[in-house]
């Protein structure tokens, strides 16, 4: 009786999943079929189901270019990225993507604007591997130090210290490019235009003169909300406000 | 010969003095109209060489305006001949302060006088005497801070009126006014009207606001002003300071006949330092302009409203060969003059082959002229979707020239890009054409059919575990450290630890002793009897009792507070011993028993046995 109630209770969880990768396959079918609003249509009821996949942020963003958005293939790419970054199909179609783009941001001469490249080097590192190698040599030299600390022989208490010397090292080393990692995860953030044509506003609102008219496809850093509008920053340090519809979050 | 030379030399140099005997007499009053009881001056002006020299001087009938003040005044003019001759003029000015005294038209006559044997007359003038207004405010007469055109005014005032109401003078409504000269007043739907706003004064004024009327049925351009500087300007036979003050451009949205004003011109007069600006509303007369709708003979198709003017249409490409997907700027340039904020150039056919995207507009418009000009840019951007040479067609623009008062149409080149096909572009959904290149080879990467999508969640930082992965293992390692000094502070000889460790080894040794009684070996079983005994003691004392003599030892237990019984019992137990250890052979079983026997219990009341506090050995 219990497992027949335990069962009841994981039917629908394996029913939704089921669902899901029904979803994935349709898209795929459709993409395959040239139908890319049906397949970007399919995906995004993965997406909504809640899954975050690089594999469907990538084919989002395959289909999303071959319906002629730019914009939104722009942002499923660096979304792809940003959870693998070593992912080289993305790269490689994000640069295809690029080229096509109407924005060329212009970067001032004799200036350092922008992201620092630290940034990108950061980025670059895969959460996983990062974490896991952090955790591994963290957890390495604390059992060295309690090994240590349990052993009676000196010799082995000597060698127990010079071999964790390294270990602690590396775990620092890789401790700091984890909290680096974690800043920008949470602190910096970026977004994709969406929208063919966007303003580029002096304020917060429509009534605010227009700096200038960005595209889509166009990658900002996304500084504050206030209100229907972002303030955000190009890649050459010009700041603006752009409606937060016209933004997409990566 | 020498004698023609003679004359021409003779008459060149008496020319000057020959103009010089011209001589000029004229009569002018400061104001055509007065109110009852006001005054005026009539000036009566003779220019000459020798003013003295005139005879038979008749001023005017005043025709019943009472003469209230007569005054004189000269002045001397010089003036140079091109041919570096020179004259001068006397000017000597005679000045009647009249007063009238009734309604009416009066007619000042004619005033006469003989110079030089000439007689001269001057023009009757006619002085229109209205009804009083109540006293008006008053101004200095320093329009635009211009120096007065009548130098020491306000003849007739009493020297004996305070100061300042010596400076006054009355600011009629003919003093300061504004006028709107709209220009021209029949034009086409679209045209060009300007309207010029100038405000003529007698008066120091400033201008403080204009207020336009609506003007809903023209497309309306502020023009610049600045360049235009005050200058006199007579008008109405009266001096005037003048200057323009705004400036329209006004486009008419409709045809049919449109009025324009009026214009309303907040000025402040500044009678004096002395006295609070006086603010004066001035208002230009209603004009009526006349526009005429569009002709409808011959006008073109790719005529669009609004285009109206005179205009010149460029189209460019910033670049003829690009790769597929690399996107081309072209512009459409229109420039000339019109209401340039309004034309349109011609939209952009359907192109299949390009993606179009909205174009982005500049307009720049010169803001100083009385005709609006400057140039409108259109700035598409093209993305060519297909390979191969893709063309923009040739454009017409059409416009309707009012100067020539005909249609225009003016045709854009045919522009030729030449698309590479890229291998490593893309195309996008649309692209029909497209099809033809295979250009998807080997550079898009295609979709991931299988996916397991997971494996992918939420960063490991942000899970449950992840705080007590970090946590755990340096409390651990405390927890270690902590049993370890714990450990340690426990191994360290103190006091009570030897006493500790004395009772433990004494117990030990007991039973080492039985084994050894049980196996018979006697001196072996004494000894560590003794041993046994000794530390027993030393647990009390916290003394090592083997190493002491007797009589130290009963000092030591004294001192303790130990009573003498369990001394003799310690004593004798230790000699027994001593005796078992050095004659073993006399040792039996049942003795070594009985020996076994004693010391446990010795022990036992050792432990019982009290101990004074800090009788303990130190």
């Amino acid at each position: 009786m219990r497992t027949l109630a335990l069962l009841l209770l994981l039917v629908p969880g394996i029913a939704a999943a089921g669902d899901l990768d029904g979803h994935y396959q349709n898209g795929n079918q459709a993409y395959l079929d040239g139908d890319y609003p049906k397949a970007v249509e399919a995906y995004r009821k993965v997406l909504e189901g809640g899954v975050q996949h690089p594999d469907l942020y990538f084919n989002l963003a395959n289909a999303y270019y071959r319906s002629g958005h730019r914009g939104l293939a722009v942002l499923f790419y660096e979304k792809t990225l940003a959870m693998n970054p070593s992912d080289d199909a993305a790269a490689s179609n994000l640069e295809i993507v690029k080229k096509e783009l109407i924005d060329r941001v212009v970067m001032p001469e004799g200036s350092a604007v922008g992201e620092p490249m630290w940034h990108g080097f950061i980025r670059s590192l895969k959460f996983g591997w990062l974490t896991w190698t952090f955790l591994g040599f963290y957890l390495l030299a604390f059992a060295i130090l309690i090994g240590r600390r349990l052993a009676r022989a000196d010799p082995l208490r000597r060698l127990l210290f010079w071999i964790n010397v390294p270990v602690i090292t590396l775990a620092l080393v890789f401790g700091l490019l984890l909290a680096s990692r974690v800043y920008i995860q949470e602190k910096v953030h970026h977004g994709v235009v969406v929208s063919s044509t966007a303003s580029l506003r002096e304020g917060p609102e429509r009534a605010a003169k227009e700096l200038m008219q960005v595209h889509e496809g166009l990658k900002v850093r996304l500084l504050t909300e206030v209100g229907d509008f972002l303030r955000v920053r190009l890649a050459n340090g010009v700041e603006g406000f752009v409606k937060t519809s016209q933004v997409g979050r990566i | 010969m020498g004698r023609c030379a003679a004359i021409l030399l003779a008459v060149i140099l008496l020319a000057p003095s020959a103009r010089a005997e011209k001589a000029s007499f004229t009569a002018s009053v400061d104001r055509a109209e007065v109110g009852v009881g006001g005054q005026f001056r009539l000036i009566i002006s003779i220019s000459a060489e020798n003013p003295d020299q005139v005879k038979k001087l008749k001023l005017p009938d005043t025709g019943g305006l009472q003469v209230v003040d007569r005054r004189e005044e000269e002045a001397m003019s010089f003036s140079f001949s091109s041919g570096g001759g020179q004259s001068y003029k006397k000017i000597k000015n005679i000045i009647l302060v009249l007063r009238a005294k009734k309604l009416g038209n009066f007619k000042l006559g004619r005033a006469s006088m003989v110079y030089k044997g000439k007689k001269y007359n001057t023009d009757p003038i006619t002085i229109r005497v209205v009804k009083a207004r109540p006293r008006p405010k008053r101004a200095r007469r320093r329009p635009f801070g211009f120096p007065s055109p009548f130098p020491d005014d306000d003849p007739f005032d009493s020297p004996f009126d305070d100061f300042f109401e010596r400076r006054r003078v009355e600011v009629g409504e003919d003093a300061i006014f504004v006028k709107a000269f709209v220009s021209p007043d029949v034009v086409v739907e679209g045209q060009q009207v300007s309207v010029t706003l100038a405000v003529y004064s007698q008066v120091g004024a400033r201008i403080i606001a204009i207020r336009w009327p609506k003007l809903d049925e023209f497309f309306s351009v502020a023009r610049d002003t600045s360049a235009f500087k005050t200058k006199q300007k007579v008008a109405g036979g009266e001096l005037y300071m003048y200057k323009v003050v705004d400036q329209k451009a006004l486009f008419p949205l409709r045809s049919g006949e449109i009025a324009i004003g009026p214009v309303e011109v907040e000025v402040g007069l500044s009678s004096s330092p002395f006295f609070p600006e006086e603010s004066r509303t001035l208002r230009t007369r209603k004009t009526k302009i006349k526009v005429i709708a569009l002709p409808e003979e011959q006008r073109p198709e790719s005529f669009m409203k609004g285009n109206v003017g005179s205009y010149q249409l460029t189209a460019t490409l910033d670049a003829n060969e690009v790769s597929l997907n690399q996107p081309v700027t072209y512009t459409l340039k229109v420039q000339g003059t019109g209401n340039i904020q309004r034309v349109r150039p011609p939209d952009l056919p359907d192109l299949p082959r390009f993606k179009v995207f909205d174009p982005s507009v500049d307009v720049q418009v010169a803001k100083k002229g009385r005709y609006v000009k400057g140039f409108k840019t259109y700035e598409y951007i093209l993305v060519p979707l297909a390979s191969g040479e893709l063309e923009i067609p040739s454009l017409d623009f059409s416009y309707y020239d009012p100067e020539d008062g005909e249609y225009r149409v003016q045709h854009t080149e045919p522009e030729i890009i030449k698309v590479a096909a890229s291998g490593a572009a893309g195309v996008a959904n649309g692209a029909a054409a497209g099809r033809e290149v295979n250009i998807l080879a080997g550079a898009f990467k295609p979709i991931r059919y299988q996916s397991e999508l997971t494996g992918y969640g939420e960063p490991f930082y942000r899970h449950s575990l992840f705080l007590p992965a970090l946590v755990v293992p340096p409390g651990l390692y405390v927890l270690i450290l902590i049993i370890g000094l714990v450990r340690a502070r426990m191994g360290v000889d103190t006091r009570r630890s030897r006493m500790r460790k004395a009772w433990a080894r004494g117990r030990r040794r007991l039973k080492t002793a039985r084994q050894l009684a049980n196996s018979g070996k006697a001196e072996d079983f004494y000894a560590e009897l003794k041993a046994a005994l000794l530390d027993g003691v030393e647990s009390r004392l916290g003394l090592a009792a083997a190493g002491v003599t007797m009589d130290e030892l009963r000092a030591r237990m004294q001192q303790a507070g130990m009573s003498s019984d369990v001394y003799e019992a310690v004593r004798t137990e230790t000699e027994n011993c001593d005796f078992g250890r050095f004659a073993p052979s006399t040792s039996r079983g049942d003795q070594m028993q009985a020996s076994f026997e004693r010391v446990r219990k010795l022990m036992r009341r050792l432990e019982r046995e009290r101990v004074r506090p800090g009788g303990e050995a130190r």
